[in-house]
């Protein structure tokens, strides 16, 4: 070892010094294989992992030109396209270890790197938990290169910038940052480089992982960064000036700075007509105070408030409650994490058993749990519209974060009937206020108010009114559509 | 450093208008038509003009200390000391206010909803959320003042349903008070229009030309003084002139008539909508007196000052324990609030215009 140690970074002359020190820092592993060759009167050795390189490639582009003399010298005789030379035996590893093929000749204080990676790829399909009705149906995988290749697809442009970074201290894994750049304001790309340079983390696991690791407030409820795993979705933000996140291994991609907005937009909007994008995105925002505030309003409503109801109602409301022992908060309480029990159980069990449980969940629970008369009818109708309204977000994340808020507000209704209510909502709205993603403020263009934003906000206007991109993202180009409606006259 | 976030000119209105509307739009009705009877609409009309000389004063002081704000002024006209004083007064009053406001929230709470709450529960709540909010610094306020203004326009919606039960003829013949009795309802009016002031400290945080800072200031002005108004003449042509000096709430009595058909008791969603508006005023006073505190002590921002004022408001709002001496109160309040809405502004800005002070163009 003190032999290389003085010698570090510097290849050895001979070719099984070299193998061997490689093999030795790999721990001996038993898939390190190396193998030997003979290119003319020149000896040499292959090494490399075997699980991580694709076998046909280093038989048909590496091994077979050197042995078949096919070129004058070796390394032209490999026909792989990425051929690099390693700097030291560090890069080496590097390089072995994402499955490249490395490269010795005897007498050669050189090691060649070739690009031999086997790459097990899902198949490009549409995201189980993104699903829209029109437009594409292709979805991210879990390849980096797969991912940055469906973007470029979509953006051809020569803008679109692509930076790859390596994190991890103890597992490296790239990370790409994808915008475009006349469009992506340079202060948040420097900031977001900033945030990632700190990373310095054992091994990144998954998007949600660097997510942590640099948005604004880890302790707000609210998720500050967009991920989604749709393409589509990802180029249409990237084109509205934001940074694309893209890391190896999860088919999730971040999209930074983000609204709150953006959560609740989902590209059918765009593909549908007016009306309908703007009437499906006020029902989601209707959809996303009922899944907050309704149990809460209920609570409020039975346990403080009972004259706000009219008098018709108010008999068979009563005739509802009247004989529950127990007050609304325990009552909706029951019935809320009843159904998050049957939601959590749903997604873990598999498929055929999954449907058995929702059977089992909804209709036998909820018929029998109200003629056992332990919640009444109400709360369970209460509940049942909350959580179908908790999933019209378009994105999971903000329907969790979501589902979580509802409790705490269910408390304070509890506590203090409808100024409960008003309390709560006053701390959200000014949580909403303060919360920044990336520094740009979180609940615009309402919180500051900026009246052209609104366009693509609480509804959908026309496309060829949408002038101008939204500016939260702080756009360098802040025009997006000019005269496309005024037609070349005849 | 000292934070240097500014506002816009629609955040400088809609902070404006959160802080006029306030605890006053209950009763402002009821305690104008005790001294101009079923003309206070006229008062009211009357001292919103007079609110507007109030802004243009202000106005004309600061565009003479375009970046800075009473607090760095005030020391700059009169001398050290007295400008000490001066500021010390201001935080006083604003603090006091804060204090008044809480008090009459939590008294108007007690009687309408909920009877047996302590105070001191919803005072500590209420007290807790106004720390949480402004212990940012004014961008983030100005935010949250515009997004809580879209409430007052859903707020006067609900008006639109009781028209068909107004009677005008309740109102005519107009001006039978007779001008004193107007002025007099003016006056009284004048309180509860308090919020302008805060201007002093506004104007120069508010990044927008000169021209534009005065309309944003006047247009909130008017806006609420036509809204005042209407407000008054709409109790007025509801209840009739005898019915209404029984009714020290009319405004609540007459969104209680509202039928929405959905809901009923709409007083009490008004009320919830009521509670908004009064801790958005408590928060712009207790942030004033915050900063100013802030500025007197000479600490680095305001954010120590409003845990120590927080702190103090609790014992001082809950020592009015019922509403006959809080409306004392408010009259005494009311007394002095002339004096720090029109008197003193007025003062300064003469002696800046006597010793020709203004800001040093670097």
């Amino acid at each position: 070892m003190s032999f290389w140690r003085d010698k570090n970074g510097v290849f050895s002359l001979s070719a099984a010094d070299n193998t061997k020190r490689l093999t030795e820092m790999l721990g001996n592993s038993s898939d390190v294989k190396e193998r030997q060759f003979s290119f003319g009167k020149t000896q040499g050795i292959v090494l490399y992992i075997t699980t991580l390189v694709d076998s046909i490639l280093v038989e048909e582009h590496i091994l077979k030109p050197l042995v078949e003399n096919r070129s004058k010298s070796p390394e032209d005789s490999i026909t792989v396209l990425d051929r690099t030379e390693a700097a030291d035996f560090n890069d080496a590893l590097d390089g072995l270890l994402t499955g490249k093929t490395l490269l010795f000749f005897e007498g050669q204080s050189a090691c060649f790197i070739c690009g031999t990676e086997r790459t097990a790829l899902r198949t490009i399909m549409e995201p189980q938990n993104e699903k829209i009705v029109r437009g594409a149906h292709d979805g991210f995988v879990e390849n980096l290169n797969t991912n940055i290749f469906l973007l470029r697809r979509r953006v051809e442009s020569k803008e679109l910038v692509v930076e790859f970074m390596e994190k991890g201290k103890r597992v490296k894994k790239q990370i790409a940052i994808v915008y475009e750049k006349k469009i992506a304001n340079p202060e948040l790309i420097k900031e977001l480089k900033r945030r990632m340079e700190s990373i310095n983390t054992e091994m990144i696991y998954s998007a949600g992982h660097i997510e942590q690791l640099i948005e604004d407030s880890s302790l707000s409820p609210f998720p500050q960064f967009l991920v989604t795993e749709r393409p589509d979705r990802a180029a249409a933000n990237i084109m509205e000036g934001r940074i694309a996140i893209l890391n190896d291994g999860t088919p999730t991609v971040i999209l930074a700075p983000t609204t709150f907005f953006a959560f609740y937009q989902s590209p059918d909007d765009y593909t549908s007509r007016m009306w309908a994008g703007s009437f499906y995105r006020l029902l989601r925002l209707l959809g996303f105070f009922i899944a907050f505030l309704l149990p809460a309003l209920y609570i409020a409503v039975v346990a403080y408030h009972p004259e706000v109801i009219p008098g018709d109602l108010i008999v068979q409301m009563k005739g509802s409650v009247e004989n529950i022992p127990y007050p609304p908060l325990v009552e909706a309480l029951f019935m809320e994490l009843t159904i998050e029990l049957i939601r959590e159980a749903g997604i873990r069990l598999p498929s055929p058993i999954g449907q058995t449980i929702g059977v089992v969940g909804g209709l036998v629970i909820g018929q029998s749990v109200v003629s056992a008369g332990l919640v009444s009818n109400l709360t369970v109708i209460v509940v049942a519209l909350t959580a179908i309204a908790a999933y019209v977000v378009p994105s999971t994340e903000m329907g969790m974060s979501i589902r979580l808020i509802r409790f705490p507000v269910m408390v304070a209704a509890s506590l203090f009937g409808f100024y409960g209510l008003v309390f709560a909502m006053m701390v959200l709205a000014i949580h909403l206020c303060k919360l920044n993603s990336l520094n740009t403020p979180y609940f615009a263009p309402f919180a500051p108010l900026r009246w052209k934003d609104l366009k693509d906000t609480v509804i959908r206007r026309s496309v060829w009114k949408q002038k101008t991109r939204p500016s939260d993202s702080m756009p360098l180009d802040k025009t997006k559509e000019d005269g496309s409606r005024e037609w070349v006259k005849e | 450093m000292k934070e240097h976030a500014t506002i816009s000119k629609q955040q400088l209105f809609f902070m404006l208008l959160q802080t006029h509307v306030g605890v006053g739009i209950l009763s402002l009705p009821y305690i104008v038509h005790k001294e101009s009877g079923k003309d206070g609409w006229i008062s009211i009309l009357l001292a919103g003009i007079l609110v507007q000389a109030g802004i243009a004063i202000i106005w004309l002081l600061s565009s003479r200390f375009p970046n800075k704000t009473l607090y760095d002024f005030a020391p700059l006209i009169l001398g050290r000391v007295l400008g000490f004083l001066l500021n010390a007064l201001y935080v006083v009053f604003f603090f006091i206010v804060a204090c008044y406001t809480l008090a009459i929230f939590l008294s108007v709470s007690a009687d309408w909803v909920f009877h047996y709450t302590p105070r001191s529960v919803f005072a500590v709540i209420v007290i807790g959320i106004t720390v949480y909010l402004i212990k940012e610094n004014i961008r983030i306020i100005a935010r949250f003042s515009t997004l809580t203004s879209f409430l007052l326009a859903g707020v006067f919606l609900l008006f639109l349903f009781i028209i068909h039960d107004l009677k005008v003829r309740y109102l005519l013949p107009v001006g039978s008070a007779g001008g004193p009795a107007i002025l007099r309802g003016s006056e009284q009016a004048l309180f509860s229009f308090a919020g302008f002031e805060t201007l002093l400290l506004l104007f120069p945080l508010t990044k927008a030309s000169g021209k534009a800072k005065w309309k944003a200031a006047a247009g909130a002005g008017a806006l609420v003084a036509i809204l005042y108004a209407l407000l008054a003449a709409f109790s007025y042509m509801y209840f009739s002139t005898d019915k209404l000096k029984h009714v020290p709430e009319p405004v609540l009595y007459l969104v209680r008539s509202v039928e929405l058909g959905v809901i009923e008791r709409v007083d009490l969603l008004f009320l919830s909508v009521w509670a908004v508006f009064a801790i958005t005023t408590f928060m712009s006073y207790l942030y004033a007196a915050a900063s100013g505190a802030a500025h007197l002590v000479k600490a680095e921002n305001h954010r120590k000052a409003v845990y120590w004022l927080a702190a103090l408001v609790l014992p001082v709002s809950l020592y009015a324990e019922n509403s006959n001496e809080l409306e004392r109160i408010s009259g005494t309040i009311g007394t002095w609030s002339s004096l720090f809405l029109f008197v003193l502004p007025v003062f300064l800005l003469v002696m800046a215009m006597m010793r020709k002070k203004r800001e040093e163009s670097s």
